[in-house]
């Protein structure tokens, strides 16, 4: 017994991997938050002077609106003050191409296994890289242009495209949605845009990378993508920050419009530094994250692997307003020494036939909280509305908790919902077995794990995956008992 | 075994409830059938003690039951079965804590829910396991169905857990009552609103096996007009 | 090749194991048998180091090395096999992945290089086809939905693929019917050398109509209280176990 203790408690303290400090200069902003700080972000960025209306609109709402207090988490409080709301690489001139990227940057980029050069050919990944607050470089621009397909960041789309961008920015996610959705709207530096004409498959997965390098900053990124009728498009996120005491505030937002016929699948590895063993330091992860299906026989299907972060606070959410249309929530939410994790999603079924399936992994270890939280609701119109969830929890340990707040508002007579929850932990059985087999107890944790959470990694793009079960092993080195 | 006896009926709706302690090795039954108001009912379970609520609430207007149980001595057990069943215009509320406080403790709750024309039903119950309360044994159910356009359900089942070596789960459906079922019934003679009723009646029956007590049985299915 | 003495074991402070005393050469089969509760799954779990079980004396040589002071895995690594009475389910994980992590390990203490995927492969289906067991299920997770023959085929399959040194088979013939047991007999026997030994753990003589041994011990309230040759399983079946046990009833 103490063998496994003794092996758990070194599994889940394995250090984090990716916390080192790219050492370049930034250009940031003195701290704090008013409406000049605003204005000048906007300056920054050249923004046109509807954008910078939105931002003090947005502004002025968030002055208004008290912090979200529900959630099952333990929020110590933020000095909104002092933080550096923008921060980015130094930039000289417009980079042409690869080779102009800071060579620091991108050994940055090197170190975290992005793909941003020739292997992106083979990888056939195109990559929008956002460090800090501004997106480094998007690749692949030329053959996505063939198909019609824009995917920059933000700042450009907003240049570029602005009708685009003023349609659909704020349509799914309002400023005033929530305290972090207006702040994010008040400040975000960047982010991706990406917009999928009608009738085109993207040929290729699409992926952004966050990285967080500058002390004190937040991050605000901003992500829209479009889907018009019938286009389809894989989407993948991935996050990474250095390793510092103190907390930093992510609350980025993600709005996702998918028209009629359309689909996209969205796919995020989240991995922000969770903080060390003590709980000290960590990314306080406050993301607003929601798509519509507009049209009739959408598609959405949101897949989440939360592994890293001192507070997640996250529900992807689909809005089924087009009849037939679909809506999917598969996620795992791994908790280890003090962090605390309230995630889950939100299935508004309108449009008739509307169908939704959820399915929720978590995993708790050392003294950590993890909560799944889920609202399901059928509105009178959703006629025939489906939905089934499917929560688990694994404890690891005796001084975690796993929670499960599921809330269904039905008004439909001819709805079906359906939800299951169920709670287990590694059967003491299932270890002996393993070891039996000459499993050490670490492997067996891991195969253990990554085999509770296989329905959820098996919707992952194939690379994402195997990273997904690199971390989910890592992230849990050290807790069975 | 002596078993303690507690009836909270019509009569009893002012509005009150009451608090019950449940001595070490007693086991208690409590059955409540009220039509409106709000009452709160709270057990507190020593070691080994037992207990079973089953309840109905249904209103012409409003009615709000709470349920707070705690298994604070190792190996109490409780159960907590009902229906609420919201018609016209009616509001009906159930709310249950199960807190487990102590190891080795067993729980389980059923709760069947039917809305009809403009009833709005809600019903939101919690499993606690405190960190100590290893072993727990906590399970949940909550099956509703949706009889009309206008009429409203909403469930939340919650589970809140801080020790590992526990068996936990709950369920919740909301749902419609079973078409082939009333097409066979009708084939076979049945009006459609009787096929309804048997029908619904099989839907609660799990439920009200559960009375022991012929009379009192049947004074839960005359409240719920679905006695044959 | 493995030397049990005085050996006793505990389980929640009630002693199950109470002195066993025996020795498993290479190349042997050993039977032990007795009534229910009498011990037989507690000694092979004490063995295989399952850590529901408290040893609170005695001392176990295994292959000359001291046996209890090894985790469960490093004996396994060592190639000492426990066939589950009851093989536990693992959902999730393929049983192909799962026999390439244990092959690779076991691999790795044998001195061998790994296996590539190839290999694995072709290693895989050879010894499936050793218990007659459907390489379909390897495809599957571990053990879950087998129905309880292929549980039992599952275990001796994996006995194969590891090459262990020493094979406790915890009640393998129980819930078989007569092909699944002469199936997985004939594959304990086509795994038997001079190398390796195997202790079988039964209830019934049919198992070594099949399985034939060198000795039968009978196990009785936690001690080895009788040894015998393989007809001693043939006088158990026919006489049962009252004339050895008379003596020892309280």
């Amino acid at each position: 017994m103490s063998e496994q203790d003794k092996i758990l408690s070194e599994v889940t303290s394995k250090e984090y991997e990716y916390g080192f400090v790219t050492d370049i200069e930034t250009e940031t902003l003195p701290k704090g938050l008013s409406e000049d700080i605003v204005r000048q972000i906007s300056a920054l960025k050249g923004e046109p002077e509807w954008m910078l209306n939105y931002r003090l609109e947005a502004y002025r709402k968030w002055l208004t609106m008290p912090l979200p207090e529900w959630a099952h988490l333990r929020i110590p409080p933020i000095d909104f003050q002092d933080i550096i709301y923008f921060a980015a690489p130094k930039k000289e001139a417009d980079k042409k191409s690869m080779d102009e990227v800071d060579p620091k940057l991108r050994e940055t980029f090197d170190k975290l296994g992005i793909p941003l050069e020739e292997q992106m050919a083979l990888a056939g990944v195109a990559v929008d890289a956002v460090m800090d607050s501004v997106s480094v470089k998007t690749t692949f621009r030329e053959t996505l242009a063939e198909k019609g397909i824009v995917f920059c960041s933000m700042s450009e789309a907003i240049r570029e495209y602005p009708e685009l961008v003023r349609k659909y920015l704020g349509s799914v996610v309002p400023y005033g949605d929530n305290f972090y959705s207006a702040l994010n709207a008040a400040v975000f530096s960047d982010g991706s845009f990406c917009y999928i004409p009608k009738g085109v498959r993207c040929p290729m997965e699409l992926s952004t990378y966050f990285r967080i390098n500058a002390a004190g900053t937040g991050q605000f990124e901003r992500t829209l993508i479009v889907a018009d009728e019938g286009a389809y498009v894989s989407y993948l996120e991935g996050c990474t920050a250095p390793m510092r005491d103190e907390n930093q505030l992510h609350a980025a937002v993600v709005e996702i419009i998918v028209e009629k016929d359309a689909e996209v699948k969205y796919s995020t590895v989240q991995n922000w530094y969770p903080g060390d063993a003590e709980g000290r330091g960590g990314i306080y992860n406050f993301v607003t994250k929601r798509g519509i299906c507009r049209g009739d026989n959408a598609r959405l299907s949101w897949t989440q692997v939360e592994t890293g972060s001192a507070i997640t606070w996250k529900y992807p959410s689909c809005i089924l307003k087009g009849d037939n249309s679909v809506g999917e929530f598969y996620s795992v939410a791994l908790t280890n020494n003090y962090q605390q994790a309230d995630t889950g999603t939100k299935m508004i079924h309108i449009g008739k036939n509307t169908r939704s399936r959820i399915v929720s992994k978590g995993i708790s270890a050392g003294k950590s909280e993890n909560s799944y939280r889920g609202l399901v609701k059928v509105v009178p119109a959703a006629e025939g509305a489906r939905n089934y969830s499917q929560c688990d929890s694994l404890l690891i340990g005796d001084k975690c908790g796993a929670h499960t707040f599921p809330y269904i508002d039905c008004q439909n007579p001819s709805a079906v919902v359906e939800h299951e929850a169920t709670t287990s932990k590694i059967s003491d059985d299932q270890l002996f077995y393993c070891n039996q087999r000459g499993i050490s107890t670490e492997e067996a944790v891991g195969l253990i794990v990554n085999g509770y959470a296989k329905e959820v990694l098996a919707k992952l793009p194939m690379e994402f995956a195997v990273e997904a079960q690199k971390l989910l092993s890592i992230s849990l080195e050290g807790s069975v008992g | 075994m002596d078993v303690r006896k507690i009836v909270l009926r019509e009569e009893d709706c002012s509005g009150c409830g009451g608090d019950w302690q449940v001595a070490a090795g007693e086991s208690v039954e409590l059955y409540q059938l009220c039509t409106r108001g709000e009452h709160r009912v709270s057990l507190h379970l020593a070691e080994g003690a037992h207990a079973k609520v089953v309840f109905m609430a249904t209103s012409e207007c409003e009615v709000a039951y709470d349920y707070s149980v705690e298994l604070c001595g190792e190996g109490a057990s409780a159960e907590l079965y009902g229906v609420m069943v919201a018609g016209g215009d009616s509001k009906v509320r159930v709310r249950t804590e199960m807190r487990h406080l102590a190891p080795n403790c067993h729980s389980d709750q059923q709760v069947r829910g039917i809305a009809d024309e403009r009833g709005y039903g809600l019903f939101e119950g919690l499993v606690y396991v405190a960190p100590d309360a290893q072993k727990t044994e906590a399970y949940q159910q909550s099956r509703n169905v949706l009889l009309a356009p206008t009429a409203r359900i909403q469930t939340q089942p919650q589970l809140e857990i801080y020790a590992d070596d526990v068996k936990c789960s709950h369920g919740a459906t909301v749902g419609q009552m079973n078409e082939e079922q009333i097409y066979y019934m009708r084939q076979r003679g049945l009006s459609e609103e009787a096929a309804r009723k048997l029908q619904l009646g099989g839907f609660v029956r799990e439920i009200l096996d559960r009375i022991d007590d012929e009379a009192l049985r049947a004074e839960f299915e005359q409240k719920l007009k679905i006695g044959e | 090749m493995l030397k049990v003495k005085n050996l006793h074991a505990s389980v929640d402070g009630k002693e199950i194991l109470r002195g066993i005393n025996c020795e498993v050469k290479a190349g042997e089969v050993h039977a032990i048998m007795g009534p229910n509760g009498s011990g037989k799954s507690t000694f092979a779990s004490v063995l295989a180091g399952n850590e529901k079980f408290e040893v609170t004396s005695g001392e176990v040589e295994y292959d000359g090395k001291d046996l209890l002071s090894m985790s469960i895995e490093e004996r396994a690594r060592e190639g000492l096999f426990l066939g589950f009475q009851y093989p536990v389910e693992i959902p999730g994980v393929s049983m192909a992945n799962f026999m390439k992590l244990a092959v690779a390990e076991r691999r790795k203490a044998q001195g061998l290089e790994p296996l590539t995927a190839g290999g694995m492969l072709k290693y895989m289906r050879e010894k499936a086809a050793v218990v007659e067991l459907d390489s379909k299920l390897m495809n599957r997770a571990v053990n879950e939905g087998f129905s309880g023959g292929e549980k039992k085929k599952n275990e001796i399959f994996q006995m194969a693929m590891l090459d262990p040194r020493l094979s406790l088979l915890d009640e393998t013939d129980s819930g078989l019917d007569i092909d699944a047991l002469r199936i997985v007999a004939t594959g304990v026997n086509r795994l038997r050398s001079e190398n390796n030994a195997t202790v079988l753990i039964t209830h019934y003589q049919r198992l070594l109509d099949y399985i034939v041994p060198d000795y039968v011990h009978v196990l009785y309230k936690g001690r080895i209280i009788y040894s015998g040759g393989k007809e001693l399983a043939l006088k158990l079946e026919k006489e049962g176990y009252d004339w050895l046990i008379a003596d020892y009833k309280e």
